[in-house]
């Protein structure tokens, strides 16, 4: 999963960032409006965290400007503001969800994973793929029941895979979903991932499509 | 006593004590001119009877037969009438008129003859007396009769008017009850304004003065609840900071719990410094008295503010005193606060490496403290709102109540406050705080 939070106080938001890379998400950090706007524009984001009191834009008006640009990008809103008008305003502009600060940091990922499970179409928490099972909330793989062991980017390369079944990824969207944008990334980097995952899953976890990029592959009985 | 029984006592008072004297006037003239009308009837009365009784032949002036005829004529109007010779015996008398009505001298009387009240006149001509008189019972009735049919429509209109009156002041009372009734139906928390259409002029600025409140009273409410949205992401956005971070901390291992660590220990010193900010402005703002304090002169007030900033910052600071033996009439807490939170902003406000100049300077009536720095000013928008709680200029780290805590003690003390960019350029706020008499 890769996250973007937009948050103006770098205190709140090292936190957080230390937080949800502990917890196996991707996290870039920006801290105004604009950088979010900009950063959203370039890159792909599975899910986005708002706080509201942004210094050169109200969070609320960069939400209703993101909607209507036609951006829908999951977005759950994080503020100090407790009134139940902001709070209803803020579900009408377009979030899909809303937490108070302070916060306890496991409600924050249960509550992301929950919307991304939402996103995808799914209602329940675990993600069943023929004999393959994934636990969002534990970051858990089971195949054929025995547990298999990946590291973090193969995690984040399944969970992509599985967040989007059907559909072709590029190889820079796969990429966004393993990667911060400010970290820097091997050209061969993506490849090895893959193979990883294909030794452990099995060959046909992973699709090729020549000259496109990546799919989810057919489920194994 | 409602505005409508007040109306109605007042006007309808006077306006029944105005017809009550108008109709006494009116009956004593009337009761005058009855009198006299009756009076100069009777007077008639017994000139002509005279002028008939002189017509008569002589010898038929002593038969009774005829005069009666003559005085038929009188008596057919209810008068009563006796003609007399001058020497008193009686040649004529009206069938109704009591024995010696006749025995009085010429002109008007009133007499009581067998138990009635006559008023009688009484014309002497050629030897004969002719006396004419009335039933004074008779002519009171009379004047009751006349008096009863006039005062009949007269009371008839006089309640008729009240009535009026109560009704008219009810239906030009009618504006002010619809308010009463407007005010009476809204919500308690409703500050939307009253509509101002269809209200007489008189009333208008009634209704512009209660709306004039309203408005006032829902700005005042709109900046409480600001300040309270303010204060809660003031004191959340610290405490979310500390709670994540040791959250983070219990998850890490290592260099990274470290970090999470001393991040919770800032986000508690801010926290810390954001409420000690709120407990001074609330102190200050409060019905709270400060009176036992110590009060401490400019000197040392300066010397105080400095102890209460972090050295390498404080580094930064050059003092300039002129000597002043007086103290500052603002307890000694507060009159440090002051002077801290302006070394605060400057310091925080311009670049590291430059310089901040504090002049303090007294005369009779003031302790000036002034702050000079090198660093950008502040534009007039931002001088504007610059006073008020929780603003900071861009995303300063400050709690943003420093300044609202030295206009709240400005204000209270008595001192004053002067924010201006200076023209070799940086930022120089000037505060002035009262000093104390000299027995102090």
């Amino acid at each position: 999963m890769h996250a973007l939070l937009i948050e103006d106080d770098a205190l709140v938001a090292s936190g957080i960032v230390a937080g949800l890379r502990l917890h196996g998400i991707t996290v870039d950090h920006v801290a105004n409006a604009a950088r979010a706007k900009a950063a959203l524009d370039a890159h792909h984001f599975d899910i986005a965290v708002l706080d509201l009191g942004l210094p050169d834009e109200d969070g609320m008006a960069l939400l209703s400007r993101l909607r209507r640009s036609g951006q829908s990008i999951p977005v759950l809103i994080l503020t100090a503001r407790d009134a139940v008008e902001d709070r209803v305003a803020g579900l009408q502009e377009g979030a899909d969800d809303y937490l108070l600060k302070p916060f306890d940091l496991t409600e924050l990922v249960a509550r992301l994973q929950a919307l991304l499970r939402r996103a995808a179409g799914r209602s329940t928490n675990l993600v069943q793929h023929g004999s393959l099972c994934f636990n969002p909330a534990t970051q858990q793989v089971t195949l054929k029941g025995a547990a298999v062991e990946l590291s973090r980017r193969e995690l984040a390369l399944l969970q992509a895979l599985l967040n989007n079944p059907k559909r072709v990824l590029t190889p820079e969207q796969v990429k966004d979903s393993l990667y911060g944008f400010d970290e820097s990334v091997e050209s061969n980097a993506l490849n090895v991932h893959i193979h990883h995952l294909r030794r452990k899953l099995g060959p046909g976890i992973v699709e090729t499509i020549r000259g496109v990029g990546y799919r989810l592959g057919d489920p194994e009985p | 006593m409602t505005l409508r029984l007040r109306l109605m006592a007042i006007i309808g008072l006077s306006f029944t004590l105005l017809w009550a004297v108008t109709s006494v006037w009116m009956y004593v003239h009337v009761r005058s001119e009855f009198r006299d009308a009756l009076d100069e009837r009777l007077a008639a009365s017994a000139r002509m009877v005279a002028g008939l009784v002189a017509q008569l032949p002589e010898t038929t002036a002593t038969k009774s037969a005829s005069p009666f005829s003559v005085l038929d004529v009188v008596a057919k109007d209810g008068v009563a009438c006796e003609v007399r010779q001058a020497n008193g015996g009686v040649i004529a008398r009206t069938f109704d008129s009591p024995k010696g009505l006749g025995a009085t001298s010429a002109g008007y009387s009133t007499r009581t003859i067998n138990g009635q009240q006559w008023r009688s006149y009484t014309f002497e001509q050629n030897g004969k007396r002719v006396t004419t008189a009335d039933r004074v019972e008779r002519r009171l009735a009379l004047l009751r009769n006349i008096v009863l049919s006039t005062a009949v429509p007269f009371l008839v209109a006089m309640v008729g008017s009240l009535i009026v009156l109560w009704f008219g002041i009810r239906k030009g009372l009618a504006p002010l009850e619809s308010i009463r009734q407007a005010l009476a139906d809204r919500k308690p928390d409703a500050t939307t304004p009253l509509r101002a259409t269809r209200v007489p002029g008189e009333i208008r600025p009634l209704v512009h003065t209660i709306n004039s409140l309203l408005d006032r009273t829902r700005g005042a409410i709109e900046r409480e609840r600001r300040f309270t949205g303010d204060a809660a992401h003031e004191l959340r956005t610290p405490l979310t900071a500390v709670k994540t971070h040791i959250q983070v901390a219990r998850l890490a291992e290592g260099e990274e719990k470290q970090r999470s660590l001393e991040s919770a220990e800032v986000g508690v010193q801010r926290l810390q410094h954001t409420l000690e900010q709120l407990l001074v402005l609330a102190r200050v703002e409060g019905p709270f008295n400060f009176g036992s304090e110590d009060l401490a002169d400019g000197m040392e007030i300066a010397r105080m503010a400095l102890d209460g900033i972090v050295t390498e910052q404080r580094q930064r600071v050059h003092v300039a005193y002129q000597e002043h033996d007086r103290k500052v009439a603002v307890p000694r807490t507060l009159a440090v606060t002051t002077v801290r939170n302006l070394l605060d902003n400057a310091l925080r406000y311009s670049p590291q490496n430059t310089p901040v100049k504090l002049d303090v300077s007294g005369s009779a009536t003031a302790m000036a403290f002034s702050v000079l720095d090198e660093g950008p000013g502040m534009s007039a928008k931002d001088q504007g709102t610059a006073m008020a709680r929780f603003w900071r200029h861009g995303s300063g780290q400050g709690s943003g109540l420093g300044l609202s805590i030295v206009d709240a003690i400005v204000k209270r003390f008595g001192g004053e406050l002067e924010l201006a960019n200076r023209p070799s350029g940086g930022f120089k706020a000037e505060l002035r705080l009262p000093v104390a008499g000299q027995d102090d």
